[in-house]
């Protein structure tokens, strides 16, 4: 008999899943379509160093800051957290610029967090690298999940991250949470060393030993006026690979496809491709994805919040 | 007496499939390359329409050496097409049935589909012909017999428009809500996004009312693959101008925007004349891409377009309207400031 190949193995992996699929469709993009449509403000970003940022990542230069909304100050991110509740705001993804040593500066909000968090907000922070004093802070304050990238190549992390970091620290920042007794949904972004796969699967495995609540896999999506502008996006089935390994190597952990991915028919393609390897969820899909989900006999779900909460769903 | 060489027998195939196959002489640069072959059913009798922009209308005035979009679309054997492509030598990742508009197209379909499958691994389209439909009925038999994807070609972009140049106007046989109605089940047949529209830019139409189509379209479940009229000799339209070529650059963007979920059309801004002022929303990335000024058209096995439509549009000397590639750097030089030519 022939053997499997790698999507397959990972769709009769999928099967050990319930039959359905959590589309996301947070606030930070406008989303409506025959399926569903999202609101304003029910999950919203926030930016802890406004548009500053030390890293300034090849492929973002901080340009994705500037979507988000600025909070630069504990009492700044107090004031929009009142606004947006009054707004009917459910939940707040925080993050911002990095230090130069990969670090999102979070304990002085960690007052903040805790103050959304009472008002009965879902409160994730994406951290970058984090240290163990931050963790139990995020912890003290109820946080309830940590998003960070897991870079798996040093070279990687040298050259688009401009850090001194090795990947045995995105293993210790997960471990750190985890020690903390804090969720955590390490993101893999396929393609990050300008358009190859390198790291990716060196990362999955240090994912493995962390036990995350949810898995993310993004795409490499280069923002305009960024070194890495115009790099053709990694091939289809090389990033379906990789997908279909985050599967296999995590049967048991629910896997998503985020919202970072290149537009246009590259995203059409793959999210099929995701359908097919198995993910439980996918931010933001098309209505053809949709269609092909239900095709394939999963039942589809529509949640506003973001995908790495998927976890607690499935 | 010469033998007629008629479907199902016999189709014709685009100059640019022909090439691709080894069939004419001639060389294709390599981006340019057809991705799909395209075979259209043909029959002495010739389509029984009469779409004033059409080469194959019945009203056309040149007798011989007929093209279709310019260019001769050379008769050939299906059997011999059928050999070369299972010889693998070729670009293909699709293969698009074309029906005309006469009696037999349906059956002659069907049969070509079911070879086409038979025979090579390439997924089919059909390019159907509502007005020679039983509706849900053939458009499921095509479906049992193989082919994945339909194609709808409304092509006018109003109902005024259309009963213009394709209906009574030209006293031709089509009928808009007919041509509606049939894509409606074609997308509850095929599945929603696995069947697109035809639209032309250019037979009178403002870009409102080319965008609320493509909206349209969208919502009911069907992508837009976008052609730029050109005037064809011995047609009612000969002496018909293209469209300007910012109109057309404004119509790609917002067919790009809405079929890949990234704007609305509710925040787009129109002008008093009705064209694009406004897409609602900073599409510096988007256009950037390039994607949006690629030929739109059904995709192959890897969720690429297939149908690029090489020079589908213009002379190869002519600006690219809809390119068979995804641009580059140096064409984006090139498009980047006809965006916005013409508005007023």
């Amino acid at each position: 008999m022939a053997e499997l190949s790698a999507v397959q193995k990972a769709w009769e992996i999928r099967q050990r899943f319930q039959p359905e699929i959590w589309f996301s469709a947070p606030s930070a993009k406008h989303y409506e379509n025959r399926y569903y449509s999202n609101h304003n403000h029910y999950f919203v970003n926030l930016s802890v160093t406004g548009e500053a940022c030390a890293c300034r990542c090849d492929h973002c230069n901080g340009k994705l800051l500037q979507s988000m909304i600025a909070t630069p100050s504990p009492l700044e991110m107090r004031r929009v957290i009142d606004r947006l509740q009054d707004m009917g705001c459910r939940g707040i993804l925080v993050s911002g610029g990095a230090n130069s040593q990969g670090e999102v500066p979070l304990l002085p909000f960690l007052d903040s967090l805790a103050y959304a968090s009472r008002k009965g907000l879902k409160v994730l922070v994406h951290s970058g690298i984090i240290n163990q004093e931050t963790a139990r802070g995020l912890k003290a304050a109820h946080v309830d999940q940590v998003l960070m990238d897991v870079i798996g190549d040093r070279d990687t992390i040298q050259q688009v991250y401009h850090l001194d970091q090795r990947p045995e620290d995105y293993l210790r920042a997960m471990l750190f949470c985890r020690e903390a007794n804090l969720n955590i949904a390490p993101h893999v972004v396929i393609g990050l060393h300008y358009g190859q796969i390198r790291g990716e699967i060196k990362a999955l495995e240090m994912i493995r030993q962390a036990q995350p609540e949810t898995i993310v896999a993004v795409i490499l999506t280069p923002s305009s006026g960024t070194v890495m502008e115009g790099l053709k996006p990694p091939a289809l089935a090389a990033v379906a690979e990789v997908i279909a390994q985050a599967r296999i190597m995590n049967p048991d952990i629910p896997l998503t496809l985020g919202c970072a991915r290149p537009a246009g028919q590259y995203k059409r393609a793959i999210e099929i491709r995701a359908v097919d390897c198995g993910v439980n969820g996918i931010a933001y899909p098309h209505e053809a994805t949709i269609a092909y989900a239900q095709n394939k006999g999963l039942q589809t779900v529509f949640t506003e919040e973001c995908c790495s909460l998927i976890g607690r769903k499935v | 007496m010469r033998l007629v060489q008629e479907s199902p027998e016999f189709v014709q195939t685009s100059l640019a499939g022909a090439l691709c196959l080894g069939l004419e002489k001639g060389r294709f640069m390599p981006k340019s390359e057809c991705h799909c072959l395209n075979l259209l059913l043909t029959y002495g009798s010739g389509c029984t329409a009469s779409c004033s922009y059409c080469g194959l209308s019945k009203n056309r005035q040149e007798e011989s050496s007929k093209t279709f979009i310019r260019v001769k679309w050379p008769v050939y054997s299906l059997q011999e097409i059928i050999d070369r492509v299972r010889t693998g030598k070729h670009p293909f990742k699709r293969v698009c049935i074309s029906m005309i508009t006469q009696g037999r197209a349906v059956e002659d379909t069907c049969l070509l589909i079911r070879q086409v499958r038979e025979d090579t691994p390439l997924p089919v389209s059909v390019l159907i012909a509502p007005t020679v439909m039983k509706r849900k009925q053939d458009l499921s038999r095509f479906k049992a017999v193989g082919a994945d994807r339909v194609g709808v070609a409304i092509d006018a972009a109003t109902e005024e428009l259309f009963v213009q140049h394709r209906g009574a106007g030209v006293s031709g046989p089509h009928h808009w809500d007919h041509f509606w109605n049939t894509l409606e089940d074609a997308v509850e047949i095929f599945g929603p996004y696995q069947v697109g529209i035809h639209l032309i830019v250019g037979l009178g139409e403002t870009e409102a009312e080319i965008v609320k189509v493509i909206a349209k379209a969208h919502r009911m479940g069907a992508l837009t693959h976008l052609f730029s009229f050109y005037p064809e000799s011995g047609s009612l339209m000969q002496d018909c101008p293209p469209p300007d070529l910012g109109q057309y650059r404004r119509v790609q963007i917002a067919r790009y925007l809405i079929n890949e979920g990234l704007a609305d059309l509710k925040d787009f801004h129109f002008s008093a004349q009705e064209q694009i002022v406004d897409f609602g929303k900073d599409i510096t990335p988007y256009i950037h891409q390039g994607e949006a000024f690629m030929t739109s058209g059904c995709p192959g096995e890897d969720g690429q377009v297939a149908c690029n439509r090489p020079f589908g549009n213009e002379r190869a000397s002519d600006p690219l309207r809809n390119y068979p590639f995804l641009p580059e750097a140096e064409d984006l030089k090139i498009i980047l400031p006809q965006i916005w030519n013409g508005v007023k």
